[in-house]
């Protein structure tokens, strides 16, 4: 396996191996074929040269060889190194030898015939005749060489008889015939030879080795190109080979790492709805026991354990939302929702806290903001939330104050939320490491104030989500502004409230910032406000005017709000209504109290909403015991005006549950709201639970044993219709998908886990008359 | 994908590059053309069968003083006892006087050494003319057993230990002492080795006083019997092969050396030797290959019978060794 794994480059190497190997030899083929090229060029130059000289030497005139002799001497050495040429060489040498011997022949022939035809004759009388004879003979000879002719002249020379002759002519005659013999008997060899030489192929030849040395450069060059294009295509090969690696790997990391992505989302689903169980059950019994009687310092632990397993429960969460954010598994909704409504919860949750700790906590909201928008309600709550309970828990003295007003950036319209504290601020150096996860302003702070530092870091994860933008204006010590502008998608139809006026309105309040949102929200409805800091500086004013309304702040600077009502309560110009304002409930004030009052209650913060509903109270003078809410849980405007009894009708719903902590927990609060709880341990103890009794809401956990809540569900749906029975998920999967798989399979509404009173309370009250007061 | 298998390509390709590479890198001396100065003459022309000598135009100086060196170096021999001027007294005819050469362990050669002066001019080298040029002559020698005995790799270590010569072959050539260089510098100390402005020459190129009158009927004979046929060019030989005996017969002792037959095994080539060149003849005695005729007289007439056929008068030869007398020049000191 592992061998072939890298079969791709060792194939591309050897290929590499051999182009390179093969364009090397190329180029040294060709470096040889041009020296060999430049030898035979030579060659074809000195030839001619050379066989002119040869039909030169004939010539008398022609009488040294040293130009022959160099000639020769140069053939040679060009022909001696000539590769792959040994039929040209040996032809060469052939010719050379032949020229050799051709030449000694022609020397002497010279020598000889010169000799001859100046041969003295007058000195000798015997051999005159013979020689002059011999001398005719001999040049006729050369004019018609036939063998026949040379055969008689050579008889007739060797049959002179010579012995009567002198040693001196002796001499004389036989130089003579030495001479003429030589030149009979190598004449027609001479020619022959010379004929031999003429006539071999050997210029052709070189020039035909010349043509083909082109052609094998030519064919050595093409190889040469060949083989270089072919290696650089070889190492281009390989490149892309490794890089197709590395994609292949980076390829597997993604895979490997997407799929530990879904891994540990998964995880996290599944831890999410691991811890909430057993925190449900902790909630919950706390909840329970904190409604038993218990001596002040357990309740006291309690509470601390309450406030402990709700910051838990929220830590929980925000992991979760984060990992889910991070996942891109997180979908934000696009649905209209009540807009008000956001800040009534957003009251619910911090108002005490806030009041708690002494600080003003204001809503300023412009009266352009539209009742409804368009967008995620879970999420704009979450961040505003997280936002503002940051404000509140790093602010000890001063105010909270969200600002909402409407923006037009971009040719966009934008709806703004401003969180304004006075606490302790921030740096630039911390601002910018503030959105950043699991990062907190300062590493003390963890420890001074708490939390995950994960809250910022989803605020604006999620607000980027949602396409639009979190900032923060700061400076260290003197309280921080945060800033969301999120986009308004939809402009629903603005509050439109009646104006009222021609009221009178008194504002007893000592904080100034409330002094002017209030006033301001007031002469929004064509109210007159006149302010009192003080319960002096109020009785003053009553003494002087009269009110149709007085909004008293129940905690006042060393004095309460109550101090005023009494002193009202036989006043002649008492002011016809009023209202006792605090973040706190009433039953608080009243127990914290030594004096019951009569008056109206108005929770703090307070918003356009809930000051009109006042307002409108006011003017209708209806002064008859209304109680507004009893506690600060309760959203003003859903409630009815009217007192109403509580029908202590049999109203019985069916609970699902297989758990037996979350059986007790889940009936005890059930059971507060006023209802009748029946159990069902499984979805088959239900489905016969349900035959005999008609259940309105059934609350249905799905993950139970014998028969599960999906499967229920879907043999419930298969009888009843979707509004003849109300069936409630009851569980801690609380991932989208699943939320939506739910819907589809008839399930009209989820409930999380753990129990969220406020969260059943609204559920529940669309189908039940509920108990106002759960505590 | 990490660290190695990257190292591991490179290296890879790297020995796949290395055969190739080290091929181009072998046969870049094809390339290289070494600059050198070749060695000029000024060529004078006449009309007939004698040419003279040339002068030298330019030389490679440092070239000839180190090929002087080694030419008298017997580090060129197997025991350090024989250089080539051993054989080769460049001031004494360029030959040694005796029939044959004496080599390593004095062992006789079997041939006459011929004269290094003018040896430049010769077509061929040797007495069979088996060298083309005198950088392959030097092959003959320095391996032939009985002469030097040695070979190139013992030479060029025993140069190499020579202060001397290791110095000055690293200041002349960039790759110091090889066979090539050292075969070039012999060569052109050979090249120096030349004789002009002899009695003849100066003749020939218009001094008629130059030769004596006697001198000057030998001029005669010599052209008109037919010696110039063969004793011709520069150096009045050495130019082309001849047939030893051609007409008549030559003494027993010379016809046993079969001459270029022995290298061609042409039986034509039998006792086919190169004319040997007459300049300096006074002074390169004993004659002919086998160095067996002592005196010029003898030499003159046995060349006359074998080659020409024709008795000479003793009167004739007595000339003709006087011409040949003059055929001695001063050599040339390139210094």
């Amino acid at each position: 396996m592992s061998i072939f794994k890298y079969l791709p480059e060792a194939l591309c190497l050897s290929l590499l191996a051999y182009f390179a190997n093969n364009g090397s030899q190329a180029y040294l083929d060709s470096q040889h074929l041009y020296v060999n090229l430049e030898k035979l060029k030579t060659l074809e130059m000195l030839l001619p040269k050379h066989q002119i000289q040869l039909l030169n030497v004939n010539f008398s005139d022609q009488v040294h060889y040293d130009r022959f002799a160099q000639l020769d001497s140069q053939i040679e050495q060009a022909a001696k190194d000539l590769e792959n040429k040994t039929q040209l060489q040996t032809l060469i040498r052939n010719y050379s030898s032949g020229t050799s011997k051709y030449i000694q022949l022609v020397t002497m022939f010279k020598t000889s015939l010169r000799l001859i035809s100046g041969y003295e004759t007058s000195a000798f009388v015997v051999t005159n005749s013979v020689i002059q004879q011999g001398k005719i003979d001999v040049f006729n000879f050369l004019n018609n060489p036939t063998s026949r002719l040379q055969q008689a002249i050579m008889t007739r020379l060797n049959s002179f008889d010579s012995t009567q002759l002198t040693l001196s002519e002796l001499n004389h005659w036989n130089l003579f015939r030495l001479h003429s013999l030589f030149v009979l008997e190598n004449y027609q060899q001479s020619a022959t030879q010379r004929q031999h030489l003429i006539n071999l192929p050997i210029i052709s030849n070189v020039n035909k080795a010349v043509e083909t040395e082109y052609l094998n450069i030519t064919r050595s060059q093409r190889t040469l190109i060949t083989a270089t294009s072919a290696s650089i295509l070889c190492l281009l090969l390989l490149l892309i080979i490794v890089l197709k690696r590395q994609q292949m790997k980076l390829r597997q990391t993604s895979e490997s790492l997407e799929h530990a992505v879904e891994i540990k989302s998964q995880f996290l689903a599944n831890m999410s709805h691991e811890i909430r169980t057993p925190m449900t059950g902790i909630i919950g019994l706390i909840e329970l026991t904190l409604k038993t009687t218990l001596t002040p310092q357990q309740r006291a632990y309690l509470e601390k354990v309450d406030f402990s397993a709700n910051a838990l429960l929220t830590i929980i969460n925000d992991i979760l939302d984060f990992s889910k954010i991070e996942s891109g598994q997180l979908s934000i909704e696009n649905i209209t929702f009540d807009h008000i409504k956001l800040f009534d919860s957003l009251n619910i949750m911090l108002g005490r806290v806030a009041e708690d700790k002494a600080i003003e906590l204001i809503f300023d909201i412009s009266p352009d903001v539209p009742k409804t928008i368009t967008g995620d309600p879970v999420r704009v709550n979450q961040i505003l939330l997280n936002l503002m309970s940051n404000a509140v828990k790093f602010t000890e003295h001063g105010h909270v104050i969200l600002h909402v007003n409407l923006a037009q950036y971009d040719g966009k319209d934008w709806i703004c939320y401003q969180i304004e504290d006075t606490g302790i601020g921030l740096s630039t150096e911390q601002q910018l490491r503030l959105f950043k996860r699991f990062s907190q302003a300062d590493h003390s702070t963890t420890r001074k104030y708490g939390g995950t530092g994960l809250g910022l870091a989803i605020a604006k994860l999620l607000v980027e989500l949602m396409g639009g933008r979190i900032w923060v204006e700061s400076e260290l010590g003197s309280g921080s502004k945060f800033n969301v502008a999120l986009p308004l998608i939809e402009l629903k139809s603005k509050i439109e409230p009646d104006s009222l006026p021609g009221l009178q309105m008194l504002l007893i309040e000592d904080y100034e910032v409330t002094q002017i949102v209030i006033s301001k929200m007031a002469n929004h409805f064509k109210v007159d406000v006149d302010i009192a800091t003080t319960i002096s500086e109020a009785l003053t004013l009553v003494e002087k005017n009269h009110y149709d309304l007085a909004l008293v702040d129940w905690n006042l600077k060393g004095e309460s709000g109550l101090d005023f009502i009494v002193a009202m309560e036989n006043h002649a110009n008492r002011p016809d209504l009023l209202v006792i304002c605090s973040a706190y409930s009433k039953e608080y004030i009243e127990n914290h109290a030594n004096v019951a009052f009569t008056g109206l209650f108005l929770p703090k913060p307070v918003t356009m909403e809930s000051l009109y509903q006042i307002l409108k109270i006011a003017k209708e003078k209806n002064h008859s015991e209304l109680d507004f809410i009893g506690k600060s849980n309760q959203l003003v405007k859903e409630v009815p005006n009217n007192q109403t009894t509580v029908s202590k009708l049999i109203q019985k719903i069916l609970l699902v549950e297989d758990n037996k902590i979350n059986q007790i927990v889940a009936m005890n609060l059930l059971q507060s709201l006023g209802l009748t709880v029946d159990l069902a341990e499984n979805g088959k103890e239900a489905l016969e639970a349900i035959e005999k009794y008609a259940y309105r809401v059934v609350l249905m956990d799905v993950q139970m044993p014998v028969m599960d809540g999906i499967e229920t569900t879907k043999v419930l749906r298969q009888t009843y219709e979707f509004d003849e029975l109300i069936i409630v998920a009851l569980t801690a999967n609380v991932t989208e998908e699943e939320v939506i798989y739910y819907q589809k399979i008839g399930m009209n509404a989820h409930l999380g886990k753990p129990y969220e009173l406020d969260k059943i309370q609204i559920l529940l009250s669309k189908y039940y008359q509920l108990y106002d007061d759960v505590e | 994908m990490d660290k190695k298998y990257y190292v591991a390509l490179i290296c890879a390709v790297l020995v796949c590059l290395i055969v190739p590479l080290l091929k181009l890198f072998d046969g870049e001396h094809l390339k290289l053309k070494e600059e050198f100065t070749q060695t000029r003459y000024n060529f004078q022309k006449v009309y007939g069968a004698i040419q003279p000598i040339p002068t030298i135009i330019e030389i490679n100086k440092e070239w000839v003083s180190l090929g002087k060196a080694v030419f008298h170096s017997p580090l060129l021999s197997k025991d350090n006892t024989v250089s080539c001027a051993s054989c080769h007294l460049i001031d004494y005819g360029g030959d040694d006087g005796f029939p044959v050469s004496t080599g390593i362990k004095n062992r006789k050669g079997s041939r006459n050494s011929p004269t290094v002066l003018n040896a430049v001019f010769n077509f061929k080298q040797f007495w069979d003319g088996r060298a083309n040029t005198l950088e392959e002559q030097m092959l003959g020698p320095i391996h032939n057993p009985i002469e030097m005995g040695t070979t190139w790799p013992e030479i060029i270590t025993k140069l190499k230990n020579d202060a001397y010569f290791a110095s000055q072959f690293s200041e002349l050539f960039e790759d110091g002492i090889t066979q090539k260089n050292i075969t070039q510098v012999i060569a052109t100390f050979e090249e120096s080795l030349i004789t002009p402005g002899s009695a003849i020459d100066r003749f020939i190129l218009g001094d008629s006083n130059a030769l004596t009158i006697q001198q000057q009927r030998g001029l005669h004979l010599f052209k008109s019997y037919g010696c110039t046929t063969c004793h011709q060019g520069i150096n009045i030989g050495g130019n082309i092969f001849q047939k030893f005996g051609r007409l008549q017969h030559v003494p027993l002792g010379l016809k046993t050396d079969p001459g270029r037959y022995a290298i061609t095994n042409d039986p034509n080539d039998n006792h086919v030797f190169k004319v040997p060149s007459l300049r300096n003849v006074a002074e390169t005695a004993p004659y002919f290959h086998n160095g067996e005729i002592a005196t010029l007289d003898e030499a003159v007439k046995i060349m006359a019978r074998s080659q020409l056929g024709r008795e000479l008068t003793s009167t004739e030869i007595e000339d003709i060794v006087a011409l040949l007398y003059s055929f001695s020049g001063p050599r040339v000191e390139v210094d």
